[in-house]
């Protein structure tokens, strides 16, 4: 069912197809991919971009928030102009003038029990870039149910954190935090640490839907930008996961 | 006994990122920890004896909720504070 690319397609993915890895054969998948944008904020606007300048076939972008002034120092797909707009007609807009190939679906709307189910219908790969748990839990669970992949973004400061959670074979995010963390708006952050995070997200994604690399699966990667060190820890799942343990 | 405790960047501010503890309990473990740097007790701890929602801790890799601090260590075991960093 793969078409072929196109001259065009060949000419502008050019720098990414001669990697050996990946080739016209990982262009493909990544023109088939439909991908999930959980929130179109810090992580979402680098996120979006570079998922956009790659070359993937479907963008599904997800946030109810209007654009505020002070969200300017980091969500990179919002401008001056945009304030007041909803962060999806203004990322919309964007993301079609850098990739006019593409399909973008927008939703302005927030992630619910009730509208999960629709909203990740034919989704291939869904992009954690939340700034809330009650949603993340929501996604997490439903991935789980319908076997997507998720990759897991999160953020303060300096310091950051990235995983890649395959329903069955990794553990979930309920399976390390099954109680809601309480809320601690506004957090610190610099759009720089976003940025560093959503590119690891994305690397991730084009990892996964390219089928090449490795990716963190069972491991969490933290950054700590103020002392510049990388880690990544190894997790098992949880067997009493409400989710994907089987416990209560 | 001594186990290992890998320390997350929240909670070290720039500090050791590893430390060597006593214990037959992550509970153990973390009150030494806490007796050594007081600074972590607000940020590991909710109530008195209950984690915040945000921390989470691994025994070899192992998640140890919901009975964390009752889990036994023994030595030579690892011990992980993960932080959920939750913005985005
Ligand atoms: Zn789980």
């Amino acid at each position: 069912m793969s078409t072929p690319l196109t001259d065009q397609d060949l000419v502008r993915y050019n720098r990414q197809i001669i990697l050996p890895d990946f080739g016209e054969e990982g262009q493909k998948k990544l023109r088939q991919a439909t991908v999930f944008i959980a929130g179109a904020g810090g992580l979402g606007s680098p996120v979006s971009i570079y998922l956009a300048c790659a070359g993937i076939g479907h963008l599904v972008l997800v946030d109810y928030e209007s654009v505020d002034i002070s969200n300017l120092n980091r969500q990179i797909l919002h401008w001056e102009e945009d304030v007041g707009e909803k962060k999806v007609v203004s990322g919309n807009w964007k993301l079609k003038r850098l990739n006019s190939t593409l399909d973008v679906t927008p939703h302005a709307t927030r992630v619910t029990a009730e509208n999960v189910g629709v909203l990740l219908d034919g989704v291939d790969l869904v992009m954690d870039c939340l700034d809330n748990m009650e949603s993340r839990f929501i996604l997490n669970e439903t991935c789980f149910r319908k076997g997507i992949p998720f990759i897991h973004g999160g953020l303060r400061g300096l310091m950051g954190e990235v995983t890649t959670i395959i329903p069955g074979d990794t553990p979930c995010l309920e399976c390390l935090f099954p109680r809601s963390p309480e809320r601690t708006e506004p957090f610190p952050v610099f759009g720089a640490t976003a940025a560093l995070v959503a590119s690891l997200q994305v690397l991730e994604a084009i990892k996964l839907l390219a089928e090449f690399g490795e990716l963190l699966t069972g491991r969490m990667l933290y950054i700590d930008g103020k002392q510049m060190q990388f880690r990544s820890i190894r997790m098992k799942k949880n067997p009493q996961c409400r989710i994907c343990g089987g416990g209560v | 006994m001594s186990v290992k405790v890998h320390l997350h960047p929240y909670l070290t501010e720039g500090g050791e990122a590893q430390v060597e503890l006593e214990g037959k309990t992550v509970g153990e473990c973390i009150k030494g920890l806490v007796a050594r740097f007081p600074a972590m007790q607000t940020k590991l701890f909710a109530k008195p004896d209950k984690l915040h929602g945000y921390i989470e801790i691994l025994v070899n890799a192992q998640p140890t909720v919901p009975k964390e601090l009752a889990y036994p260590v023994s030595d030579g075991d690892e011990i992980t504070i993960l932080v959920f960093l939750s913005g985005g």
